[in-house]
């Protein structure tokens, strides 16, 4: 039982804050949530550091049997099998750690609502958010799947829609329920196919397996054609190149803690599906990689350039989340590419970049959700996210500066942080592979430093160029808000200095799902730097030693005496009108943008034809098709054939 | 132990003669205008007296903009651990490489937040123009790497040196084009466009003063002996005796500053979109190298 008892908690703290329209309801969601992250921590580092599995069994309350049973459906509705093996738990992991962090943040953040929207729908949607999402991660039976999948969208989209007076928010979560709703129906479609035909009515991920397994063997071409709808499906909820379109519009609406959620959290639970695919019901292949890998390069050249042009800053953020995915997914590709490849080089190749997609993937959700916090914080005391006008903030919120700083250079990749560590993998295991990887590793480094430029404007613009605006009465924000972001600083630091943290839990993981097996044992692990077993390391400790010396000679610099006095900024002898003399984001790395004018070009066009082009085709012929439907005969015809095919099924 | 304390003297060597190396600059630049030029110590009679002095910051200003020179000076001194300079012996691992280019990118970004965070306008724009050619080259680094790994087949800096034998037609090229990666992100005249003096009052440095800006200048020239000491251990061979392979070291550190600074005497600024166009151009050519490394031509 006790593997479902941070369900039920949320479901029983998202119903009862559901009453209250004031704050009352959003502190009893925000304790629900934050007691059931920390419940779910708890049971996934058990699994991670203990080797426990929990499996369970739940026959559902017997008046249900009841109600379900005379019709006497084929799948066996009544039993809910959950069950977190490594793999779910370190996703769980993931939203544990971020759940808490959110939810915390959440007691004080959430109160700028207050009086202009009903806070116990907020509650309800995020506990049950949270709760859909736990139980997206450690279902074990493809029927439940698909409800949870289906029920985490629908709370997710209207927490997307919070704010319901915007029209922005209200777009943005029509166009992200409609897009993944899409991509649902493909995974329906394939499932279905899989249940029906294949697995005989069994739904539970094991017996599943076997018949992919099967299926794989007999008709390959079938089983790759399920692959590939499955792929789809999940790649729009990942929001891979050419889906992503809903994310940087449905991202920015949430409230920044919800924001932080779906950017560290829903969109892993994709990933982990990925995992669940390429390594557990069906087997890696050469081809797949390559598709996996050249879809990931494309996302992460896209979302990144894009979010280089952004002047909001939760849009900008929320282009990285795609371009990070990238990353995730190009791991993943790699690892399936080499893999497939023999020879031993490529087997220490391959199991770097599969534990390179993890780390990734664990690093993103720290980084990217500390990043919302501290958008949410800068637009808690301000409420703006035009980074045209906002700036010298540093001074008036040390702390919140402090932690945007940590997670800018994580998310670029500056050694002592985090994402150093797992992109470091990633290049280290692309690069040398000689192979198409070699291009796709070059472009991520390239990338990797467009990334840093844009945090470069992100931070700079918020923190430390001098505003644009006279803000006033701006100050720190409360505590929770700042605990809940130091919480997160400090793992983003920690997760660089011990690579072996991370690594160590990646470890069952790979012993469950991956071929070649226990990625520690390809991989040496150092304090900051996590080395490939291929050629040798000439001093046993070189990075303690070149940190040692790096240290050593930048203290001794900065503890020679000096005096420091204040003065004005240099302004040419005019009086220095720091409103009047600003630079603001627009112009940032206008230069650069300029030298890459044809690709947004392509990009532009390709986005009217594809996306604004078709739309509008597609809702004129769904007009006319509805005037046609509206005939009674075109109705009745429709109807006996629906009627003829669920003959035909149940024949 | 030896190796480390070689290391040791590595940086501890070039620490030194850095400042010597742009005062060599200053007079070779300076003869070939027809002026006498400073005596070759005067970098270090700068930097002494830059140290002396107060700082002034802004009243504007937060704090990277106190911490970032230090920061900077940090990532190049590790970047100079990594390789093999005066002795010829380094700190080495797998994909040293990488982390080499991460911190020489590190290094331009932190110089960016720094300035900026000093309030003044002309740093803001000073800044944007040194991440748009940071980012730029940054690419143009990776794709180089990429023929290098391709070339010796390893990402150990290493392995690396010398690039050649072989003696290929990608080998030269990519050594060539290494050096004109160098030349461009050691910010020599017509690239000079973040610290453009004339234009925008130097720029990233507009803010600094006294100690921040002796280390800020002093890690530029750090940065600028890097790069060339990474170009020449690409061609430098390996199996030299100790005390004649640190002499060839320092002799041909000399030549390419030399040459490079002959070079820079002839040319004038370029404007930014300028420069990132002509960087744009190299990067079907690296792409080219690349395809003929795999082929061994």
């Amino acid at each position: 039982m006790e593997l479902l008892i941070p369900a039920a908690l949320l479901l029983l703290g998202g119903t009862v804050s559901s009453v209250f329209k004031g704050r009352l309801g959003n502190y009893i969601s925000s304790f629900f949530s934050t007691i059931s992250s920390l419940i779910i921590c708890y049971f996934s580092l058990n699994v991670l550091f203990f080797n426990k599995v929990f499996e369970e069994r739940l026959i559902l309350a017997p008046v249900y049997v009841k109600l379900v049973s005379p019709i006497s459906l084929p799948i066996n509705l009544s039993l809910l099998h959950v069950k977190m093996d490594s793999l779910s738990a370190f996703f769980c992991l993931i939203l544990g750690v971020v759940g808490f962090a959110s939810s915390i943040y959440g007691f004080s953040y959430v109160n700028r609502y207050f009086k202009k929207e009903h806070l116990g729908f907020y509650g309800l949607n995020y506990a049950f958010f949270l709760c859909f999402m736990y139980l997206v991660l450690i279902i074990y039976d493809v029927f439940w799947f698909i409800i949870f999948w289906e029920l985490m969208t629908v709370t997710s989209q209207f927490l997307v829609s919070y704010e319901k007076e915007k029209i922005a928010a209200r777009k943005a979560a029509y166009k992200y329920f409609c897009m993944v709703k899409a991509g649902s129906e493909a995974i329906i479609v394939s499932a279905l196919i899989i249940i029906i035909i294949l697995s005989g009515m069994e739904t539970s991920f094991d017996i599943v397996k076997t018949c992919t397994e099967k299926l794989l063997a007999e008709n390959p071409i079938l089983a790759n054609a399920l692959l590939a709808m499955l792929f789809i499906g999940f790649s729009v909820k990942a929001s891979l190149v050419p889906f992503h379109t809903w994310l940087p519009d449905a991202h920015p609406e949430a409230p920044s803690n919800v924001s932080a959620l779906l950017s560290g959290v829903m969109i892993k639970t994709a990933v982990y599906m990925f995992f669940r695919l390429f390594y557990f019901f069906f087997k890696p292949t050469i081809y797949w990689g390559y598709i996996v890998a050249t879809i990931g390069t494309v996302t992460l050249f896209t979302g990144t350039m894009y979010a280089i042009l952004q002047t909001d800053s939760k849009r900008l953020l929320a282009f990285h989340s795609v371009g990070q995915m990238g990353y995730i997914v190009l791991a993943l590709g790699a690892s399936m590419v080499l893999y497939s490849m023999k020879g031993e080089v490529y087997a220490i190749l391959a199991s770097a970049a599969f534990a390179a997609s993890l780390y990734h993937a664990l690093n993103h959700a720290m980084f990217k959700s500390l990043l919302f916090l501290t958008a949410g914080s800068v637009i808690y005391r301000t409420g703006l996210r035009n980074l045209n006008v906002l700036g010298g903030l540093a001074r008036l919120m040390p702390v919140t500066a402090i932690s945007a700083l940590i997670a800018s250079l994580s998310i670029s990749g500056i050694p002592p942080f985090n994402g150093f560590v797992s992109k470091w993998l990633i290049y280290s295991s692309t690069i040398p592979s000689f192979t198409l990887l070699t291009i796709y590793g070059v472009i991520a480094l390239f990338i990797s430093a467009v990334t840093a430029a844009s945090f470069v404007k992100y931070f700079t613009t918020l923190f430390t160029k001098p505003s644009a605006l006279e803000l006033k009465g701006v100050k720190e924000v409360p505590i929770v808000m700042l605990f809940s972001q130091i919480f997160l600083g400090v793992i983003c630091i920690t997760l660089g200095i011990y690579p072996v943290l991370p690594l160590t839990i990646i470890s069952p993981v790979s012993k469950l799902l991956f071929p070649l097996g226990d990625v520690l044992s390809y991989v040496k692990v150092l304090p900051g730097i996590a080395l490939l077993k291929v050629g040798f390391v000439s001093i046993n400790s070189p990075l303690i030693i070149a940190v040692s010396l790096t240290l050593i000679s930048s203290i001794t610099a900065a503890l020679l005496p000096h005096r420091i006095k204040e003065f004005s900024v240099w302004s040419c002898g005019v009086s220095f009108r720091k409103y009047l003399m600003n630079m603001p984001a627009d112009s940032y790395f206008k230069p650069f943008e300029e030298s890459f004018k044809e690709l947004y070009l392509t990009g532009k066009f390709l986005h009217k034809v594809f996306v604004e082009d078709f739309i509008k085709r597609y809702l004129l012929s769904a007009k006319v098709l509805a005037r046609g439907t509206e005939n009674f005969v075109v109705m009745l015809t429709v109807f006996a054939l629906i009627a003829f095919l669920i003959l035909l099924f149940l024949v | 132990m030896i190796a480390q304390l070689l290391v040791l003297t590595n940086i501890v060597g070039l620490l030194l003669i850095t400042p010597i190396i742009d005062g060599i600059e200053r007079k070779i630049k300076a003869r070939l205008q027809c002026r006498r030029g400073p005596p070759i110590l005067q970098t270090w009679y700068d930097l002494l007296k830059l140290f002396r002095r107060p700082s002034i910051v802004t009243e504007e200003y937060s704090l990277p903009y106190i911490i970032s020179p230090y920061i900077v000076f940090a990532n190049i001194i590790f970047a100079l651990a990594l390789l093999p300079s005066i002795t010829r012996v380094s700190l080495s691992f797998y994909g040293d490489i990488i982390v080499l280019t991460y911190l020489i990118a590190s290094s331009s970004i932190f110089i960016a937040i720094g300035s900026i965070s000093s309030g003044s306008v002309f740093a803001t724009i000073g800044a944007n123009r040194e991440i748009s050619i940071a980012t730029l080259s940054k690419l143009l680094i990776a794709l180089v790497l990429a023929s290098f790994a391709i070339l010796k087949g390893s990402l150990t800096l290493e392995k690396l040196f010398p690039i050649m034998p072989p003696y290929t037609i990608s080998a030269i090229l990519a050594i060539v084009l290494f050096a004109i990666l160098a030349y461009i992100e050691s910010y020599k005249l017509p690239f000079d466009i973040p610290e453009a003096e004339p234009e925008i009052i130097d720029g990233i440095l507009v803010e600094y003063s006294g100690k921040s800006l002796g280390v800020l200048k002093y890690s530029m020239y750090l940065k600028r002996v890097l790069l060339f000491t990474m170009l020449i251990d690409l061609v430098l061979p390996r199996n030299l005796p100790p005390i004649i392979s640190s002499l060839a070291y320092i002799v041909s550190l000399i030549f390419v500053s030399i040459l490079f600074v002959t070079i820079e005497t002839y040319f004038g600024r370029l404007r930014i979109d300028q420069a990132l166009k002509f960087m744009k151009t190299l990067i079907p050519i690296l792409l080219v190298v690349i395809v003929i490394a795999y082929f061994h031509i």
